[in-house]
């Protein structure tokens, strides 16, 4: 961190203005095994589904470690921000699935009530959905030496709070996502294009990557302040990571209304040539993921 | 027209309150002064508590740190909180700023100081008086748990008058006439000039943490002289402040805006008659509008908060003398509210007291809408005696609130079904007491207790973000302090105070609240503490104060939760200031220390896939503090007698002399491995013209 100071001394000035610090932003940098991303096969099903989960760890060769993967229980109370409750960070919430990088099984059949709309008897709050109007069941995998990551893994549920006859046109309607598919990244150099495998030392590469235009889905959505059934479409984000030299930024996206289909990153590459690491994680708004690891070629 | 005797005013003119026969200095009216002769006078004094703080306007205006501004000097006053760089919070005594009130003339406006915390929402030349009650307050005023500060209008002049002023901050002018042997009228705006100064100087963009305020507001009043003794007042007033800021990022995940306007006007008439032996009476009916709007997005997660309120009520009160000792007065404080309300996002925005979130942590993901309508209406008849016992005064009263709590809905709204709406009605028993015991002429001890009441926010009636059936949050207020005459004009007192509030509005902790129950009216706070105040006045030119509070206040979310410190606790507040005459120089200076608000450590972080992005994992509650705040700012100002009746003042306040890294928040890297600090204002000085004529 350097902290940055501005004094202002100006008769009849001011700076009505606080002092901020400035984190060198560099979380794009990855220099051990982390989760970044997990994919789920169906993107979007009901409850009780089976699915084949697999972890994008941030390794260029085989893994030192794998992830051990459990099933959170324990919904989000209201006096807490985060995207999962307190309790999933602790033992007694998870439910044990196994190890390693990709894992089959069954989510719990309770998701609906416990992190969607199907409140239990007794006249209870229906929890609220995002807004794509998605509900999702945790997922919790510890790597060795790694923090927590959570996957949030949207499951189906039907439509609470609207009326019979909008639940219904929404069933009929509505279709669960899809997980994107990214284009192979493209890279050039001064405009040029360059082969990953041909990168000068110390170039500064401009990186794209691109989809479909069908990966960005439109879906049914239920607008709760006008009461009805409308069409969104889907936004997109690109996080990208490398083990050297350096990103303009970890993060890159298009917003629903942006019909644009493919981003940029500008990667300035090591002066000491060699194989570095690159990966990318493509996801969609409903939870959709797709991801690739490349090795970038540094050449004097 | 004015209850007060002429001989009595004479006094007050000079700086002094009359309190029951002996002169009391004018800030700590408790205190007795026995260098100024006792003057016996045959009204009735004005009733008021023990622990009210009352200031001049011109008086306070020209303490160091206030630029000029009367209702900035509440913040050198003891029992006051420091609120947070750019909030503008009135922190009493341990109470949340949504629990104390202010009130112009006794009409109760929503907010002191526009929104950042530069500037009063009430032009300071209009303003005969600032009074502060931060708590057990008598029983003429309601509708608050924590305390109340009041803003009194001057009586305006009797010939032509005219006061333009200009600063960094804003422009304002006040003109004033008589038109006729009756009447007289005074016009006065303000318009803020703090965006356009720091376009000025290029100064850094910081909206990430604070967004730049635009403000601006006006006062109209015509006094109307009908019989002897016999007044009416017609007051129209409003402010209006808005802010924006935007974050920019390339992923539009990251992105950030968020609009933030709010505004009120407020009508009042005032119809006021004394008599001669001093009794009182007097009627004002007032009108007003408020509104506020927030508009944020984070990525394309909404959250807005949209709130039109129409305020209306009425303020009676008549006073009088049952016999030689014993004055009784009687009165009906009424107040409601009709709101229009519009909520969409999280339920984490706004954040409320105690939740566990670390600053600029966007809200969850989760996202809802509703609009809804309340009626909030307080009807509150008291009754008040004043009575003498030798050197004892004892001032009983009795306030009955009585409250109609309306919501238009008590479910979440489903497709077109029609809205079945919640009503419900309360009787609040508030009996307070307020004693003062005249030990000898140089010490004086005090007491005051009391029960008091507040309705719900409209905001948190919501079916969908709220409870629709919250009734009104609770609190038992006491004091007891002494008050000294140490010397000529030198004056010390002590107050202790103790605050327990109950049945506050708070989220339901349970991961499965009730449908329409997302809030609980379970919390539970307590504070307590001590507040000195030492004030010197005019003493060879030289006027000052110290103030000082050592305090605790907490907060339980369940009654059968842990004791957790208030958000806002601030355990020692000291401001000390000074300022020495010479001739027409004037030089100033206050120091004020505050130790910091308690934050919650962040111990960890995990990785959620879903938003790429880290979250914190959290320690205990408010185990920690920022660090302490300490400030030394000096003022000079230069009186100019331009002519007979034409007075210039110029200003340079010079705030954050010693140009101090004071640590306003803590703010994380994205992935919570690093903390830094964002640090408040930097040395700045600031220059003003008062031009009256």
């Amino acid at each position: 961190m350097s902290p940055r100071r501005e004094v202002w001394l100006l008769l009849g000035g001011l700076a009505l203005l606080a002092c901020r610090p400035e984190f060198e932003d560099d979380s794009w940098h990855v220099d051990s095994a982390r989760v970044l991303a997990v994919k789920s096969e169906p993107a979007e099903a009901r409850p009780g589904a089976h699915h084949t989960f697999t972890a994008f760890l941030s390794v260029r060769e085989a893994p030192s470690a794998v992830p051990v993967w459990s099933f959170c229980s324990a919904p989000k109370p209201l006096t807490e921000n985060n995207a999962v409750s307190a309790a999933c960070l602790g033992s007694s919430a998870l439910v044990p699935l196994g190890a390693g990088l990709s894992l089959e099984a069954d989510t719990p059949r309770a998701g609906c009530s416990s992190f969607g709309p199907d409140s239990p008897p007794g006249g209870f709050r229906p929890r609220d959905p995002d807004i794509t109007g998605g509900y999702y069941q945790p997922l919790r995998l510890d790597l060795a030496g790694a923090q927590p990551a959570f996957h949030l893994q949207r499951i189906a549920c039907e439509l609470a709070d609207a009326a019979a006859g909008t639940a219904t046109q929404f069933g009929l309607s509505y279709v669960p996502n899809q997980n994107p598919s990214l284009d192979p990244i493209t890279a050039t150099v001064s405009g040029q294009p360059v082969a990953l495998t041909e990168i000068p030392s110390a170039a500064r590469v401009e990186l794209t990557l691109s989809w479909a235009e069908s990966e960005a889905e439109t879906f049914t959505y239920y607008d709760r302040a006008q009461q009805a059934l409308t069409r969104k479409r889907e936004a997109m984000r690109v996080s990208w990571y490398v083990d050297a030299g350096s990103l303009d930024t970890d993060s890159t996206g298009r917003a629903e209304n942006d019909l644009e289909l493919r981003v940029a990153n500008h990667w300035i590459a090591p002066k000491t040539p060699g194989k570095y690491g690159l990966w990318v994680v493509l996801r969609d708004s409903r939870g959709g993921v797709d991801f690739s690891a490349y090795v970038l070629e540094v050449r004097p | 027209m004015t209850l007060l005797p002429r001989a009595l005013r004479a006094i007050l003119g000079a700086g002094g309150l009359c309190l029951w026969g002996y002169t009391m200095p004018a800030r700590a009216q408790s205190s007795t002064d026995a260098a100024v002769p006792e003057v016996k006078v045959e009204g009735i004094r004005p009733q008021r508590s023990a622990l009210e703080l009352k200031l001049s306007a011109e008086r306070a205006r020209s303490e160091p740190g206030t630029h000029d501004d009367p209702a900035k000097v509440i913040e050198n006053l003891p029992g006051v909180a420091r609120s947070p760089f750019g909030s503008g919070q009135l922190l009493l005594w341990g109470a949340a700023a949504k629990d104390s009130r202010v009130y112009v003339d006794g009409v109760e406006i929503p907010q002191l100081y526009h929104g950042s915390g530069v500037r009063s929402t009430v032009n300071g030349t209009l303003l005969q008086s600032v009074t502060l009650s931060p708590g057990a307050y008598g029983a003429d005023y309601g509708r608050a748990i924590g305390g109340m500060v009041r803003l009194e209008t001057r009586e305006l002049p009797d010939d032509h008058h005219a006061s333009v002023e200009l600063s960094v901050l804003d422009a304002s002018a006040l003109l004033g006439a008589r038109l006729g042997e009756r009447v007289r009228v005074a016009l006065g705006g303000r318009y803020g000039l703090l965006d356009r100064s720091l376009k000025l100087v290029n100064a850094p963009d910081n909206a990430e943490f604070f967004a730049v305020p635009r403000y601006r507001d006006y006062q109209a009043k015509l006094q109307l002289a009908l019989r002897e003794r016999e007044s009416l007042t017609l007051v129209l007033l409003g402010s209006f402040d808005e802010a924006e800021r935007i974050v920019s990022n390339r992923d539009p995940a990251r992105v950030r805006r968020a609009s933030e306007t709010q505004g009120f006007d407020r009508l009042y008439l005032r119809y006021r008659r004394t008599y001669a032996d001093g009794s009182l009476v007097q009627v004002a009916p007032w009108l007003g509008r408020d509104t506020s709007r927030y508009d944020a997005s984070f990525g394309a997660n909404p959250a807005a908060l949209a709130q039109r309120a129409l305020r209306f009520g009425l303020r009676a009160e008549h006073r009088s003398r049952v016999d030689s000792k014993l004055v009784l007065s009687l009165g009906a404080d009424i107040a409601g509210a009709s709101a229009q309300i519009e909520r969409r996002g999280s339920l984490t925005i706004p954040a409320r007291e105690g939740d566990l979130s670390v600053f600029g942590q966007p809200p969850g993901d989760d996202s809802n809408f509703d609009a809804w309508h309340t009626l909030l209406l307080n009807l509150a008849p008291y009754a008040t005696l004043d009575w003498q016992l030798g050197p004892l005064t004892l001032t009983p009263g009795l306030r009955i609130a009585g409250y109609l709590l309306e919501a238009s809905r008590n479910t979440p709204r489903i497709g077109q079904t029609p809205s079945i709406g919640q009503s419900s009605l309360h009787a609040e028993i508030e009996p307070r007491l307020n004693a003062g015991l005249r030990v000898s002429r140089r010490v004086a001890l005090f007491a005051a207790v009391g029960l008091y009441s507040q309705p719900p926010a409209a905001q948190d009636l919501s079916a969908v973000f709220g409870t629709p059936t919250l009734g009104p949050e609770k609190a038992l207020h006491a004091s007891l302090g002494e008050s000294v005459a140490l010397a000529a004009r030198l004056s010390l007192s002590v107050t202790g105070f103790y605050r327990y509030l109950s049945e506050l509005a708070v989220r339901d902790p349970s991961p499965t609240p009730k449908l329409a129950g997302a809030l609980l009216d379970g919390g539970i706070g307590s504070s307590y503490g001590v507040q000195f105040l030492i004030e010197q006045r005019d003493w060879y030119g030289f006027s000052g104060s110290l103030a000082y509070t050592a305090s605790r206040s907490e907060r339980r979310d369940t009654p059968e939760s842990n004791a957790r410190l208030f958000d806002g606790d601030q355990s020692h507040v000291l401001s000390a200031q000074g300022s020495q005459t010479l001739s027409a120089w004037t030089l100033g200076a206050r120091l004020r220390f505050a130790n910091g608000t308690p934050r919650t450590a962040v111990t960890g972080a995990f990785f959620d896939a879903k938003s790429a992005a880290h979250q914190p994992i959290f320690g205990t509650v408010n185990s920690q503090r920022l660090p302490s705040f300490w400030q030394l700012d000096l003022r000079l100002d230069r009186k100019f007698e331009l002519a007979s009746r034409a007075l210039l003042l110029a200003y340079l306040e010079l705030l954050n002399v010693t140009n101090h890294e004071n640590v306003e928040e803590y703010v994380y890297s994205q992935d919570y491995a690093r903390r830094g600090a964002v640090t408040g204002m930097p040395f700045v000085a600031m220059a003003g013209l008062r031009l009256e004529l």
